[in-house]
């Protein structure tokens, strides 16, 4: 099938490839659900809601894995990097939304194919190669066990030297619910367990390769808009200043300093090893260099390496998040092995945010007796550098105890009957900004809909660095509009287009619906492109709904809703609930957190109602 | 009508154009100066007086660096006290997240040579005591700094101008320019025409109106700026101060107003020079915050200006066609190097070459694809960190972060030699941004293939873009057996698409990989330097490209990395 003229920006075509029958379909792209989705999150999210029972079994042939990207992606515009990875999320049971950057997403769309997906399941280990309308399943062979890295190597020999390659390592091989998808040798669609999913389509790999280019509808005014924004880029002290120079881990100062920096399973909220394990003391250490993306001024990633001692490796990262879960959330202040926990996740193909909250987890129940010495194999102290890294491996690897490690916390918590000590919602792991200081990140781990992630709003943007307006972070006021329009509806925007959010540091919405309407044609006014993101949101929350997640799941854990005990912000506490009730009606939800029939027909989504009706 | 005639005419009757006929006619030269109102009426005489080298990007340095030498004998020489005081600039930090950024950009503004440093909150309040103590976290300080009084600055240049025989014609609005047959050209106003050898436009807000009637199109927009001063008041305040956060600026006159205002950015373009309340506001509840006692000072009058900015922060000053010089586009910093430019410019038009100050503010730096419709950026950003990077991001500077210090062409420059891509591989961040940019300049997409320039990955660290060098011998040509290749004065070869039969020939010839074949085209096609403003050094974030002299070892530099990287011919 060829390129449809008509849709700029898009490729026009979805491609899908059943793996249980070996069939290869191409489907052209509905232009009028590009119009009210968009595309990425938004498209494939609503795609995964019409081709399949919400309530079904995540780890089951039914569950198709939906790689999307958007308009934007591969458009050349700065930082259109990004692709997601959609289906029902093996870790937690609501719909997941994996996001990665790199080279993946750009060369799928210069392939031709906007959406990408994969349903059934294959008997043997296979991969897919693509390269333009050639789609072939082949035989993954000895690639099946490898790491990341090496398969990258070998598929490329295999196949085309430029090629771009998504794999799993070995833990979404061996069905770890901590697993994601690899691309670009370390970059990964990281969260809610997709990994585990592509493990049990026996997928090893996806390669592509495209010589197409992106259409634009007006490509005058599409690069009028470009240079506008690549030069608020280039002048953004955040974006060009901090993250070239620090990476995202120049925010531990930044966090801990506010006594906002959760430490070993949030039972506090500033670690005395920060500064050790801050983006500059990476600098001073395990950089090698910097990194960009397909077409991004930004170049947030760190290539690093350990050159000696007992954590001696080499790879990409660790990023903000990393450096936390495998650091402060774990206690541990040595830089050079949480590099290498983080180089051993990405070699894995695990979550290193979930793997530091479960192996954090893992040692409060060891340090409170629950666990022992015995289970494990081991001591797992908080602050053990050494036994957290032999922790990573053996989550990746499912060995011993590991087997247990690999399924996140919420399960380790439930297992030994301890739920309270898991700290997230919806079963995925909170992130690094305690909401017990950020109010805004309170209310948004509690709603998000892939569960407590701190990317599907990070307030932290307006509670910290002002932007769009700086709302202090302890004020509950008009947190619930915050949360609710600038950032979630915002960002569901914002990932469906395939531009990087991080662009937003720099960048107004207004500015990426100044680029998406000339890119497709489409009218992405700035009121209606936040309709768009409020009907993302709200096809998300449905899907969860029907997947069984009530008001009660909306909730954060105890112990962040109990006083910090030390630090700057002694005291302070997530007051979730005040907000919750305000934040639904906003919504136009009802009390229990369920569209209501107006609000569904005012997004044009009442083919819905009744599904899930009060 | 009434007709003149005069080796220059100066257009403009703002310091830049008083400056430069003054300069003039030092010289011996017959000036006529041509102003639509009254002199000073544009945007000097609504200047915020600040004569600053701080906080300015960074090829304007050098410039201001000077001009601030100029400045302390100007009282002297223009035999009126023009108020000058050089009592330092501070630009103040008043949030914790700007800090870092600041220091930054201290860091950058030092590596050319300014004396400018970081001071911690308790040193500021130190030398400005009338600073509120809990408001300020910390500043940027360039003590050789200050201000003057923008009137007197230029009735200095204006007086001395017309002592030595400068013919001024106020209300007088240029409608015309005509080129005569002996090089010269005519001025036409509606009751005048001159005639003049050279003509120097300095012609502030109205430069991109008149620019575009003699064939002109000049990325300037005019931004408007606000301010107002107080009743006088008793010494508070001595330095000349900016704040990062936003465009507002303060100083206290010599006879003891407060003055202060700042830039406004529209959302659209507004050719509007009155004062709004909330612009004026929020000035005003800026300054009683960080400055004390001020509550109950009374305002006695308030202004509007328009002053046009370039994309980059920097001017324009260039010659446009045969003796039709051009300096517009200061971005508000005008009345701080007014004195310098009209300085060389007036050099220039004597004795017809360019002076090397002047250089980096061709306007062929805005050529090609940028030439776009853009909107000023406030000095939110300009002030913060990476004021130079707005064409692309050029040198934001961390200290002891190899891929954070702009690279170091002392080596390779060469004045002598012809301009050339060089390739920084320690600045490349594989982003592919040269790629995008050099695909759109030549076929208007992102393409995948038949692309001139191609980012490659030898290793996780190490990223190469691989293109034409216009090397020595021209082994592409030589080899070339259809005479499809032809090679310029410059050295630049390019491909003659109707006789290339895409052989390849040249391209296994191509030491470097530069020479690629077209499938859609069925050529070869290659990097043509973009006729002299190459786009890939546009988009490229980081300097990892650039378009300099350079001398040839440079190119032997990148064949050989190229021989040692990528023996194989890794691709992307």
């Amino acid at each position: 099938m060829s390129k449809r003229s008509e849709s700029y920006g898009y490729m026009g075509v979805i491609l899908r490839i059943n793996l249980s029958s070996g069939a290869i379909t191409r489907e052209p792209l509905d232009m009028t659900l590009a119009e009210k989705v968009i595309g990425g999150r938004g498209l494939a999210s609503y795609l995964l809601c019409h081709e399949i029972d919400p309530a079904i079994e995540p780890l089951s042939p039914d569950n198709p894995l939906i790689f999307a990207t958007g308009p934007l992606t591969g458009s050349g515009a700065p930082a259109t990097s990004r692709y997601v990875v959609v289906c029902k999320a093996p870790l937690t049971g609501t719909i997941a939304c994996s996001n990665s950057g790199g080279f993946f997403g750009p060369e799928l769309k210069f392939a031709g194919y906007d959406v990408l997906i994969i349903e059934g399941e294959s008997p043997d280990p296979v991969y897919i190669w693509i390269d333009d309308d050639k789609v072939e399943i082949r035989p993954a062979g000895s690639l099946w066990g490898q790491f990341p890295v090496a398969t990258e190597v070998e598929i490329k020999q295999a196949t085309h030297p430029s090629a771009k390659v998504a794999s799993i390592g070995p833990g979404g091989e061996k069905l770890s619910l901590l697993a994601g998808i690899v691309n670009d040798n370390y970059r990964l669609a990281a969260r809610s367990g997709v990994g585990a999913l592509m493990g049990k389509k026996k997928l090893k790999a996806i390669a592509v390769h495209g010589s197409e280019s992106v259409t634009l509808h007006d490509p005058e005014q599409f690069w009028k808009a470009t240079m506008d924004m690549h030069k608020k880029i280039t002048n953004d002290p955040i974006s060009f200043g901090s993250f070239r120079a620090y990476g995202t881990a120049s925010l531990v100062n930044l966090i801990n300093e506010m006594g906002a920096f959760p430490t070993r399973n949030f039972q506090s909220d500033t670690f005395e090893g920060a500064a050790d394990t801050s983006g500059e003391a990476l600098i001073q250490s395990v950089l090698k260099r910097n990194r960009a993306c397909f077409a991004c001024p930004i170049s947030c990633t760190r290539v690093s390496e350990v050159t000696a001692g007992p954590f001696k490796g080499r790879g990409e990262g660790p990023e903000y998040e990393s450096v936390w879960a495998l650091g402060a959330l774990c206690g541990v202040s040595d830089l050079a092995a949480v590099t290498k926990a983080n180089f051993l996740c990405s070699e894995y193909g695990i979550d290193t945010i979930s793997t530091g909250a479960t192996i954090a987890c893992a040692m409060e129940l060891f340090e409170s007796g629950v666990l022992s010495e015995q289970e494990i194999g081991f001591p797992l102290k908080f602050g053990d550098a050494a036994a957290m890294v032999r922790a990573v491996i053996m989550t990746g690897d499912r060995e011993g105890f590991g087997d247990i490690l690999a399924d996140g916390s919420y399960r380790l918590a439930q297992r030994y009957g301890h739920p309270e000590c898991f700290m997230g919602s919806k079963r995925l792991e909170m992130s690094a900004y305690s909401p017990r200081v950020f109010q805004g990140m309170a209310l948004q781990y509690a709603t998000s809909n892939r569960g407590a992630c701190h990317v599907r709003g990070n307030t932290v943007a307006a509670e910290l660095y002002g932007i769009p307006r700086y709302m202090p972070p302890e004020v509950m006021e008009q947190k619930e509009e915050m949360v609710r329009r600038p950032f979630q509806n915002s960002t569901a925007f914002v990932d469906s287009t395939g531009i990087c959010l991080f662009t937003k540091f720099a960048i107004t919405h207004r500015e990426i619906c100044a680029l998406l309407a000339p890119a497709t044609g489409i009218d992405f006014s700035f009121d209606r492109s936040i309709e768009q993101g409020d009907r993302i949101w709200n096809i998300e929350r449905m899907f969860n709904l029907k997947a069984g997640f009530t008001r009660a799941d909306d909730i954060l854990p105890e112990r962040v809703c109990e006083p910090s005990p030390d630090g700057p912000r002694a005291g302070s506490r997530a007051l979730l609930q005040k907000n919750l009730d305000t934040y639904y009606q906003l919504r136009g939800w009802d009390e229990m957190g369920r569209p209501t029939a107006i609000k569904l027909k005012e997004l044009g989504l009442e083919d819905w109602w009744g599904v899930c009706g009060s | 009508m009434t007709h003149y005639q005069a080796d220059a005419v100066v257009v403009g009757g703002g310091i830049v154009g008083c400056a430069t006929a003054y300069q003039l006619t030092q010289s011996g030269m017959d000036v006529i100066l041509l102003e639509r109102a009254g002199i000073g009426s544009g945007a000097t005489g609504r200047s915020g007086g600040g004569v600053r080298q701080s906080a300015r990007v960074s090829g304007e340095i050098p410039l201001a660096i000077e001009s601030v030498n100029l400045f302390q004998g100007l009282s002297d020489e223009l035999g009126i006290d023009i108020d000058y005081t050089q009592s330092g600039n501070l630009r103040l930090v008043e949030m914790y997240d700007h800090r870092r950024p600041m220091q930054v950009d201290i860091s950058r503004q030092q590596s050319h040579g300014l004396d400018v440093q970081w001071l911690e909150g308790a040193d500021v309040i130190e030398i400005a005591p009338a600073l509120r103590r809990q408001e300020i976290i910390g500043a940027s300080y360039c003590p050789e700094d200050g201000h003057c009084d923008p009137f007197k600055l230029i009735t200095g240049y204006f007086n001395r101008a017309t002592q030595n025989g400068v013919r001024t014609l106020l209300n007088s609005d240029v409608h015309s320019i005509e080129r005569n047959d002996d090089g010269g050209s005519t001025v036409k106003t509606q009751q005048h025409s001159v005639k003049a050898g050279s003509i120097i436009l300095a012609t502030g807000s109205g430069t991109q109106e008149l620019c575009l009637k003699i064939g002109y199109d000049l990325p300037l927009v005019n931004a408007r700026y606000e301010s107002m001063i107080t009743e006088p008041l008793p010494p508070l305040l001595r330095q000349m101060f900016g704040v990062a956060s936003s465009d507002l600026f303060f100083r206290q006159t010599q006879n003891g107003g407060i003055h202060f205002g700042g830039g406004i950015i529209d959302e659209e373009e507004q050719e509007d020079v009155r004062t709004t309340q909330d612009n004026l506001e929020m000035a005003v509840s800026h300054i009683t915050r960080l400055v004390s006692n001020l509550e109950n000072a009374n305002l006695l009058r308030t202004w509007g200006g328009l002053d046009p900015s370039t994309p980059d922060g920097m001017p324009i000053i260039d010659m446009l066609d045969e003796n039709v010089f051009v300096a517009s586009g200061f971005c508000g910093h005008g009345l701080a190097t007014g004195p310098i430019v009209g300085h060389y410019l007036a050099q220039w038009v004597i004795d017809g070459n360019k002076p090397q100050p002047l250089a980096g503010f061709n306007r062929n730096r805005f050529d090609g694809w940028l030439q776009t419709k853009w909107t000023p950026s406030g000095s939110f950003e300009a002030a913060l960190a990476t004021q130079d990077t707005q064409v692309a991001g050029k040198s934001v500077a961390v200290e002891g972060v190899p891929f954070m210090t702009p690279p170091d062409f002392e080596q390779c420059d060469d004045e002598g030699a012809p301009h050339r891509l060089v390739v920084s591989p320690e600045m490349c961040t594989g982003c592919r941004m040269c790629e995008v940019a050099c695909s759109i300049h030549h076929t208007q997409s992102v393409s995948q293939t038949d692309l001139r320039i191609q980012v490659v990955y030898p290793s996780d660290d190490f990223f190469l873009p691989i293109m034409c060098i216009h090397c020595e011998p021209v082994f592409c040509l030589q080899a070339c057996t259809h005479k499809a290749m032809e090679q310029d004065e410059q050295g630049i070869v390019r491909v003659i698409d109707n006789k290339c039969v895409g052989c390849m020939d040249c391209v296994k010839a191509c030491p470097t990989g530069g020479v690629t074949f077209a499938i859609s085209r069925a050529t070869v096609v290659k990097c043509d330097l973009c006729d002299g403003d190459p786009a890939c050094t546009r988009y490229c974030p980081t300097m990892a490209i650039t378009y300099r002299q350079a001398d040839p070892a440079c190119a032997t530099k990148y064949k050989q990395l190229i021989d040692v990287h990528l023996k194989d011919r890794v691709t992307r």
